[in-house]
């Protein structure tokens, strides 16, 4: 029997960290936005704020580029 | 009609009914916590799983080489022993969805499979060894992988973001979550679409109506990428119920860091040679994101069912795949009976479930999946002591 265990071992690192990375650019959006609200609300520019915000996304948008890109056999086929 | 035609279309059908139970019940994975948190309208999400399912068949069209995948000998394996594993695999799909049990299609089949080989070609057919690397051990990584980043995950947005479900916050999430819940749908249609492909393809070849080697034939794609769109379209909404609310009430961001995690684990394991089933990434990640959040309640009854079925899946697969290879390798007589049984026990299984009906318009009114109907405004009766 033979059980693929660095396969394994690197799925496991890719699952977590892929997910942890996505996660803390989405996590930056969120805390831009929001920050660029309560700045905006306290009649201060925000500009800064808000485009760390979009950028977030922008950086979110590519992972998902990316994902489209793994996962469509299209892509890979020589 | 000569017995071989006759014999190829039976098989046809039935895995054309075996997809359609494969799309229903896998509806959930992609969409339940999208469907609990109102990220998407029930009826909306069922519909772009749908779409994104045959949209993924389409894409992905390079079929296995063989039906198992070496876990059964597969030059052992005949059309009858396919007709009656698929018939383990569609009812057991059944009998979990009236459970309301999310459970791993792909096991599904591979017990059927074993099952009908063990009693078709005997105890040399099976590849133990390969049942052990391929199947066991990536069912009890799965879960966990994805479970402890789904888990991490929720940690760290409730650590870090201030009031994550709120506000333009939430909006967020449920956007972030929308389009995580597709990948993992589209990566379904990509995978699981391929399967059924695949099944009838090669019946055909070994039938003798396709040459050799051949991809699958235009229309083999088109009713196989059907089918599992039109099963996902009809929502397995008590499924989509325990997934969404009856291990945890998901909010937002804890269904952005399962669906997430769902996706990171489908995509790796899929370039990485580990194939993990997707219903055990996703009812993992959705156990992780319970876990991850301080405040969260975990229905541990439910999610013991869950493990159950999870155990459970394969060998009950098999009993019921070696039962119906029994009394299929008798001949075409024994091949109707078998399809006359499937055909009662179906409907049986549907019958039971209008009992207590479970749709788009219910599927968030409750937590659990029952056989009888539940009076959700006035409360239950306490049992006299």
């Amino acid at each position: 029997m033979t059980i693929d265990w660095v396969a394994l071992a690197q799925v496991t690192v890719a699952t977590i960290g892929a997910t942890l990375i996505v996660v803390a650019v989405f996590v930056m959006a969120a805390t831009a936005m929001s920050q660029a609200d309560e700045a905006a609300a306290s009649g201060q520019r925000a500009t800064g704020l808000r485009a760390v915000g979009y950028a977030a996304l922008a950086l979110a948008g590519v992972f998902v580029v990316y994902g489209l890109y793994l996962m469509i056999p299209y892509f890979h086929s020589a | 009609m000569s017995t071989t035609l006759f014999l190829v279309i039976v098989v046809v059908i039935t895995a054309l009914a075996f997809d359609f139970t494969n799309g229903f019940h896998d509806s959930a994975n992609a969409m339940a916590t999208s469907v609990a948190t109102g990220a998407l309208r029930p009826r909306v999400a069922v519909l772009i799983a749908a779409v994104l399912n045959i949209v993924g068949a389409f894409l992905s069209t390079e079929v296995a080489k063989t039906i198992s995948g070496g876990i059964v000998e597969d030059s052992l394996i005949t059309p009858w022993m396919v007709f009656a594993g698929l018939c383990g695999a569609i009812l057991w799909n059944l009998a979990t969805w009236l459970l309301g049990l999310p459970s791993s299609s792909s096991h599904a089949l591979f017990g059927g499979l074993i099952g009908a080989v063990l009693v078709g070609a005997g105890m040399h057919g099976i590849h133990f060894s390969t049942i052990m690397s391929k199947v066991i051990i990536p069912a009890v990584v799965a879960p966990v992988v994805a479970g402890f980043a789904a888990c991490a995950a929720t940690f760290l947005i409730y650590r870090l973001v201030k009031k994550p479900e709120d506000g333009s916050n939430g909006r967020l999430f449920k956007h972030g979550q929308t389009v995580t819940s597709s990948l993992v749908a589209l990566a379904h249609g990509t995978s699981d679409g391929q399967k059924t492909m695949g099944v009838i393809t090669l019946v055909l070849i070994s039938a003798g109506y396709q040459a050799s080697g051949s991809g699958p034939q235009v229309w083999v794609i088109v009713i196989a990428g059907l089918a599992i769109g039109l099963g996902t379209y009809s929502g397995g909404w008590r499924i989509m119920r325990t997934m969404g609310k009856g291990v945890v009430d998901v909010t937002p961001p804890q269904g952005f860091a399962a669906e997430t995690a769902s996706t990171a684990a489908i995509l790796a394991s899929s370039h990485m040679g580990f194939a993990l089933s997707t219903t055990h990434v996703c009812s993992g990640s959705i156990m992780g994101t319970g876990i991850g959040r301080r405040a969260a309640i975990v229905r541990w009854g439910t999610a013991r069912r869950m493990a159950v079925a999870w155990i459970v899946t394969l060998p009950a697969a098999a009993s019921v795949g070696a039962a119906a290879a029994f009394v299929a390798q008798q001949g075409t007589l024994g091949e109707m009976l078998v399809l006359a049984a499937l055909v009662l026990a179906s409907a049986w299984i549907w019958l039971m479930s209008r009992r207590n009906a479970i749709s788009a318009a219910n599927v968030n009114d409750s937590a659990d999946v029952t056989l009888t109907p539940v009076a959700t405004v006035t409360a239950q009766p306490a049992p006299v002591a």
